[in-house]
């Protein structure tokens, strides 16, 4: 396998008792997540708004049981969510997401679960019929010191690298690599998991820098220069809005609608 | 169902191009009134966003009638959940009465819906059941055909009305005498079928208790559109059993036949159709139906 395909896999509504669900597998990090959405439903008293619809969303997490990783896990969609979901439409009701890692080469990372969470929970929201401003989708790039070595079957992970694995030129530049699996991941110096809408506005940044490769010799203490994050994000900006949001159209446009 | 394979799928958020000539119309001689566009489902008023005035919330297709008179734009999508909209015709259930309406299950999963007794029209002259006279005394647990008259986010309950004569408790006798009558413009229909078996079948049964079933929306969309999408299987069903059905938009279908056979076959059919989600075959379910209205009717 030279070049994997780059698309993931998505397969609506496995869940026949929900309102919406998807499962979705990240095409290079084998990451797989099941989300089910379920609302507008009647709401406990405690939580209740009384303008807003409540979003409650939970992580259970591939191994073990849930702890301060899926709680984090979930804070970070639920906020990212919020900016999504028109919660006027439904006052006083409750929407609830509950999410299900499948399988992920390593379920402590939060970075290789965050952006797949994100692009499953957004399908099983379009499925659901819950009111929303518009669409986001969201991706994993990882910043590789110049000259790392990558095996040949995942050069497709490189961004600009995707069509032909002959040519590379890691020769003094950083090499960013999209959705990277763990080995790729490993060789890292700093993680951006960014989110964007549909028409190109930012919802979430989380960058960290990593502990191998050589962070932490920025100015700023950060592990990454400005311009290389400015670069970062453009790049994920563009992939966001053009390639993310065909792969939804194009999984979403099968279904029959009446 | 293949008038829907071309359009293309609107996401929230995106811009709607198509709708432009029908906000700005320009001023035609023969009509001069200001047009009003009505934005159906999935469509709503957005003024915070100058690219999309007119935002779409949900994903579907976008579905335009752009007549002169009534200019009208909604999203077409099929959620799981009924999501009540005003003038939607439905079967419910009745609850309990209070003092002032009757209370009544509209979907399992939502709060009560309740019908004011000066909503509820019992005859054609306009009486209402609001005087303690005129007021029907319907058992609880009996099945009322409504129609959806005020919707509000911030209301507590979602507010039915009863139009007239062709809406009311549903009971079998009643609907069999006026069945042909009654193929009003609402949901409310009952198939040739039906009606060419002669009111001599219908009228000498007496056991016959209707069904109701519970459905999907999209099958629910299937069989109120009787003429076009619902045409293969309703069509099939009726070349074997006659029968009569009232279908509510909130997902349940009332079946009435001359036979409890009947009735159980319709229902057998109607209920394997939806699970089996033929209308989802590359060729629309014709084949599957086919076996299926072989086996539970008999060929």
């Amino acid at each position: 396998m030279a070049s994997a395909s780059l698309t993931p896999e998505i397969s609506l509504c496995p869940l026949p008792q929900s309102d919406g669900s998807c499962q979705y597998t990240c095409p290079t990090s084998r990451t797989t997540i099941l989300t089910s959405v379920n609302g507008p439903l009647e709401v406990r008293a405690k939580d209740e708004l009384p303008n807003d619809a409540t979003i409650e969303v939970v992580v259970k997490p591939g191994v073990g049981v849930g702890g301060v990783r899926e709680t984090r896990l979930a804070h970070i969609l639920q906020t990212t969510l919020k900016s999504l979901i028109l919660t006027t439409h439904h006052p006083r009701t409750l929407i609830q997401i509950v999410a299900q890692i499948v399988q992920s080469e390593d379920h402590t990372s939060i970075p290789l679960l965050l952006s797949p969470l994100l692009n499953c929970t957004v399908l099983s929201l379009l499925i659901a019929g819950i009111p929303m401003r518009t669409t986001g989708w969201s991706i994993h790039l990882a910043v590789l010191p110049a000259g790392t070595d990558i095996p040949n079957k995942n050069r497709n992970m490189i961004v600009g690298q995707e069509t032909d694995g002959e040519a590379m030129q890691t020769d003094g530049e950083d090499v960013v690599v999209r959705n990277p699996n763990r080995a790729v991941f490993a060789k890292a110096k700093s993680s951006h998991t960014l989110t964007f809408s549909k028409e190109g506005e930012m919802l979430l940044i989380e960058s960290l820098e990593c502990s191998e490769g050589k962070g932490g010799e920025s100015a700023d203490g950060q592990g990454w220069e400005i311009d290389e994050w400015v670069k970062v994000m453009e790049i994920a900006q563009k992939l966001c809005c053009g390639e993310g949001v065909e792969v939804m159209r194009n999984a979403l446009g099968e279904k029959k609608v009446f | 169902m293949s008038s829907q394979d071309g359009l293309e799928v609107i996401l929230p958020g995106d811009p709607l191009p198509q709708l432009n000539p029908l906000l700005n119309p320009e001023p035609s001689s023969e009509d001069m009134k200001p047009r009003t566009l009505r934005l159906g489902q999935g469509l709503a008023l957005s003024p915070s966003t100058p690219i999309t005035p007119i935002l779409p919330y949900r994903f579907g297709t976008l579905h335009v009638t752009s007549s002169v008179k009534k200019p009208a734009a909604s999203i077409t999508s099929t959620p799981r959940h009924y999501h009540p909209s005003p003038n939607d015709p439905v079967l419910v259930t009745l609850l309990r009465v209070t003092a002032e309406q009757f209370i009544v299950q509209l979907t399992p999963y939502t709060p009560p819906a309740i019908i004011p007794f000066e909503n509820y029209i019992i005859n054609n002259a306009g009486t209402t059941a609001a005087a303690r006279k005129s007021r029907p005394n319907l058992p609880h647990g009996s099945t009322i055909y409504a129609r959806v008259a005020v919707v509000h986010k911030h209301l507590e309950a979602v507010e039915l009305s009863v139009p007239g004569p062709e809406y009311g408790e549903v009971v079998s006798q009643k609907n069999t005498v006026n069945a042909s009558s009654k193929s009003s413009s609402s949901a409310k229909k009952d198939t040739s079928a039906a009606a060419s078996s002669g009111n001599a079948a219908i009228a000498n049964r007496n056991e016959v208790t209707p069904y109701i079933l519970t459905i999907s929306q999209a099958m629910t969309k299937i069989l109120i559109a009787e003429d076009t999408l619902g045409k293969p299987l309703l069509s099939a069903v009726a070349s074997k059993v006659p029968f009569e059905m009232i279908v509510g938009k909130n997902g349940r279908v009332w079946i009435d036949g001359s036979s409890q056979r009947d009735v159980v076959k319709v229902a057998r059919c109607f209920k394997e159709y939806d699970d089996g989600e033929m209308w989802d075959d590359p060729d629309g379910g014709a084949a599957r139906l086919r076996e299926l209205v072989g086996k539970v009717c008999g060929r």
